[in-house]
């Protein structure tokens, strides 16, 4: 579920780029009072595992088909929340510089849909409270696929409001939803049921590694829970408020989206409509629209437009085979030299 | 698995191009990263109907994949996991948007396949730009703009281990692999009675390689209070690239620039 | 005597309570020593070389090196004379390309970068490999590794060098050169293998531990030679000297 930057628009970004800066500030000053120096090449080696392991592939029984991991419980299962956020963040990193997986822009979006639910809401709200009375397989398996399931759906969901309010897509915002939870669900599943086993087998082997198991023997439980609860809340109230700001600075997406879904029926209402969110568009862009006068850009696109980026694309690939042509005969030349 | 081959070569020719010492390679990762980032923003502010807009910005990565002799199709390769993705959600648009915007050659041109196109352009354009950082800016010298950029240094430091210790554990995977898969001819992946005992030793080799990284780390000095990235400081002609580079961008975003060329000749 | 020693007395070490890894050794290296500790799998040579460091803490006894004692307040301070190379090169090193990986400690001690640059380019020269400088680390073969090993270590002029295993997987060319690098490294060096022939070839005094003791402290003549002294401890004559060949 990695959003590429097309899918975004700068103020969705910036947006959740803000609200990830958050989390992963709070998660540096968790980690920095932990005092724990090793922390820093084990969330390294760590992030390193995550990467590996995503490329195994599992056979799912039952199926033809195989799954992967992504990897945010299971890191925080044995890292604790905070680290495990902080790897996730350099995991995203690694995968949208290497790979094209995700992008620079929406890394934001990413570290929020993928690292902050399965790291926050996974790790600390389920996993933690799931084994406060100990480990046993039972409940590892339930906290796993509990928390990856919730997590995942989270992030799918978060994935539809963040490409919606950018505004990108005419897909009505129901049926972009009912196309992406069903899939997360299954990825939830088999993502919870693959970390499960593994952190059943470390449970085995070396049961101190599991972060958060029995805590509430040693802390008084109520007071964690609480705090836990209303960190998230703050976030979560946070992140809406922030949200809401960028959508209602973003009419245009919105209105454009609701308006494509109506315009395919009523055509001449949809046009107004269609008028009103641009006049507000041009008046809250952060980046003015074309500003020569007379330019016939109202619609975004014009025919001397496509006309021009055609000339332009002659042009530069003209100047680009001389380029390589004369390189080519300089080499030769020095070769023959 | 052919995939942690892919993964593994993908990464170390990433690294090769970005160890050659070309003219793009040499300026400042702070000043290539800047650019990088202020070409996605501008790239994904136009909005929806604006295909010459983004069109336009394609202008960057041609004059910059010619200078720093890179290869398109390599590059392009990158689309596998980005395009299918931004298609799905675009393919729609023509379905739901009908409302005709301009005629061309007599072709008349809906809205929602102006929407479709311009999507798809930034996201050939975006991972484009990308990749251009990428391929001439090494780890290390990323990290040390990050450390300039004052994020916070366990981030920088953890950043730079995972790079490093992606192929030593990529190497890991693929050994466990494979003694895995001599022994279960015909598997397509690990079956399920094994997954927990093979990623989790994996686990615990990995939290055992972090136990001796510590110590080799403690044995050289290391506190978590230095820093781990060094790069050199900015010169003139690193501010000068920035600069020029950004007034270019900007420029390509404010005026019509192509609108205009069009005009010039019809 | 001379500045470079390290003593030791009554030094004994358990990871659990009444399992002894260590058991009360007492022992002395000095200056110009070339000592290889020798024993079979799980004797406990690792956990010596790294008590001395304080990698590991001693459960009693003392050790000090150059007169200051090892514990959690000094550590910094042994640390700065004593370079540790791991058995695993890709544990030892950890940044990106070799040249940032010798100037890792420099940079830690706070040098100028000036004269970081001198300590790089130095290190590299003594282990003959300048030309892999800008190398990835990932890219080196096992040998070049651990000549990058030793050369991060270097470049914190150590007195003293401990090593882990160190011709472990060198094919015989890098294990020659190896052997060459050490013996022109004249100050104090402590060397874990179960490698006899290699300890043959670079050591000038020779420990023989078993069982958490050290049963035997000799020259390498008086202790590799016999036979029956090393097969009661695990071990066998090194192929050097059996005077066997392939027949």
């Amino acid at each position: 579920m990695h959003m590429a930057d097309a899918l975004i628009t700068p103020a969705t970004a910036g947006v959740m780029f803000a609200a990830s800066g958050i989390a992963a500030g709070y998660s540096i000053y968790k980690v920095r009072r932990e005092h724990s120096p090793e922390k820093v090449p084990v969330m390294g080696v760590m992030g390193a595992f995550v990467f590996a392991a995503q490329m195994i592939n599992f056979t799912i029984p039952g199926t033809g088909s195989s799954g992967h991991l992504c990897g945010g419980l299971l890191l925080s299962a044995v890292l604790g929340p905070w680290a495990g956020f902080l790897t996730m963040i350099g995991v995203l990193l690694v995968q949208c510089l290497f790979f094209a997986d995700g992008g620079l822009l929406a890394l934001g979006c990413n570290i929020w849909n993928m690292a902050f639910y399965g790291c926050f809401v996974g790790a600390l709200l389920i996993w933690r409270n799931v084994m406060k009375k100990g480990a046993s397989k039972g409940r590892i398996t339930l906290a796993s696929v509990l928390g990856c399931v919730v997590t995942l759906q989270m992030g799918a969901f978060s994935v539809c409001v963040e490409t919606y309010l950018s505004g990108i897509s005419a897909l009505p915002f129901g049926a972009f939803l009912t196309a992406m939870l069903p899939i997360h669900l299954a990825i939830g599943l088999v993502e919870g049921l693959i970390s499960a086993a593994v952190l059943c087998f470390i449970h085995e082997a070396r049961p101190e590694l599991l972060w958060g198991v029995g805590s509430g023997e040693q802390a008084p439980a109520r007071l964690s829970f609480g705090k836990t609860l209303a960190i998230l809340a703050v976030a979560a109230a946070a992140t809406g408020g922030l949200l809401s700001l960028a959508a209602s600075s973003l009419p245009d997406g919105l209105e454009w989206a609701l308006e494509r879904v109506a315009g395919t029926a009523e055509l001449p209402a949809a046009g107004s409509a269609y008028e009103a969110a641009g006049k507000i568009q041009n008046a809250t862009a952060v980046l003015p629209d074309y500003a020569i006068p007379g330019s016939e850009s109202a619609a975004g696109t014009t025919v001397s437009g496509l006309a021009g980026a055609l000339i332009t694309a002659v042009i530069l690939i003209g100047v680009a085979l001389a380029l390589h042509f004369f390189r080519r005969r300089k080499a030769g030349s020095v070769e023959a030299g | 698995m052919s995939k942690i081959g892919n993964a593994a070569r993908s990464i170390s020719r990433l690294d090769e191009l970005a160890r050659r010492d070309t003219w793009l390679n040499r300026v400042h990762p702070l000043s290539k990263l800047l650019v990088t980032l202020l070409y996605l923003v501008l790239v994904v502010s136009w909005k929806p109907r604006q295909l010459t807009g983004v069109l336009g910005m394609a202008v960057y990565p041609f004059v910059l994949f010619e200078i720093g002799d890179l290869s398109f199709g390599k590059a392009l390769y990158r689309l596998k996991i980005v395009l299918p993705v931004v298609c799905l959600v675009g393919i729609l648009n023509p379905f739901f948007d009908r409302e005709p915007v301009l005629t061309v050659f007599g072709v008349t041109v809906t809205g929602g396949v102006l929407t479709m196109l311009s999507l798809m352009a930034k996201g050939v354009l975006t991972v484009l730009s990308t990749y251009l950082l990428i391929a001439t800016t090494t780890v290390e010298s990323i990290c040390s703009a990050l450390s300039m950029l004052h994020l916070p240094g366990i981030i920088v430091t953890e950043f730079l281990l995972i790079c490093r210790y992606v192929s030593v554990l990529l190497g890991e995977a693929d050994r466990m692999w494979q003694a895995y898969s001599l022994r279960s001819p015909g598997q397509r992946g690990v079956a399920h009675g094994a997954w927990g005992s093979m990623l989790g030793q994996l686990l615990l080799r990995s939290m055992d390689r972090a136990k001796a990284l510590y110590q080799s780390m403690c044995m050289r000095g290391f506190g978590e209070d230095r820093p781990f990235a060094y790069g050199r400081g900015l010169t003139g002609r690193d501010v000068l690239y920035l600069v020029l580079f950004a007034a270019a961008l900007i420029t390509l975003r404010i005026f019509p620039v192509l609108e205009l060329v069009g005009k010039l000749f019809s | 005597m001379s500045h470079i020693h390290i003593d030791i007395t009554g030094l004994s070490f358990a990871y659990e309570p009444g399992h002894m890894v260590l058991d009360d050794l007492s022992v002395s290296f000095h200056e110009h020593d070339s000592v290889g500790v020798i024993g079979a799998n799980g004797t406990g040579k690792s956990t010596f070389l790294k008590l001395m460091v304080g990698l590991e803490m001693a459960s009693s006894g003392s050790i000090r090196v150059e007169e200051i004692p090892v514990q959690k307040k000094t550590l910094s301070r042994v640390r700065e004379k004593i370079g540790y190379v791991f058995q695993d090169s890709d544990t030892q090193l950890f940044m990106t390309t070799v040249r940032e990986d010798v100037a890792f400690a420099p940079r830690n001690y706070g040098l100028p970068e000036e004269e970081v640059g001198k300590r790089v380019e130095h290190a590299l020269q003594t282990v003959h490999i300048p030309e892999l400088a800008d190398k990835a680390v990932y890219k080196l073969s096992g040998g070049e590794k651990k000549l990058a090993s030793i050369a991060t270590i270097l470049s914190m002029t150590p007195d003293i060098i401990l090593m882990d295993e160190p011709s472990v997987a060198l094919d015989p060319g890098n294990r020659r050169n190896l052997i060459h690098i050490l013996n022109e490294f004249e100050h104090l060096k402590i060397i874990a293998s179960h490698d006899l022939d290699f300890v043959w070839d670079t050591c000038s005094r020779v420990l023989l531990m078993d069982g958490g003791k050290i049963i035997a402290d000799d020259t390498p003549e008086r202790i590799l030679r016999d036979e029956a002294l090393l097969t009661a401890h695990g071990l066998e004559l090194p192929l050097s000297l059996t005077g066997r060949d392939r027949s």
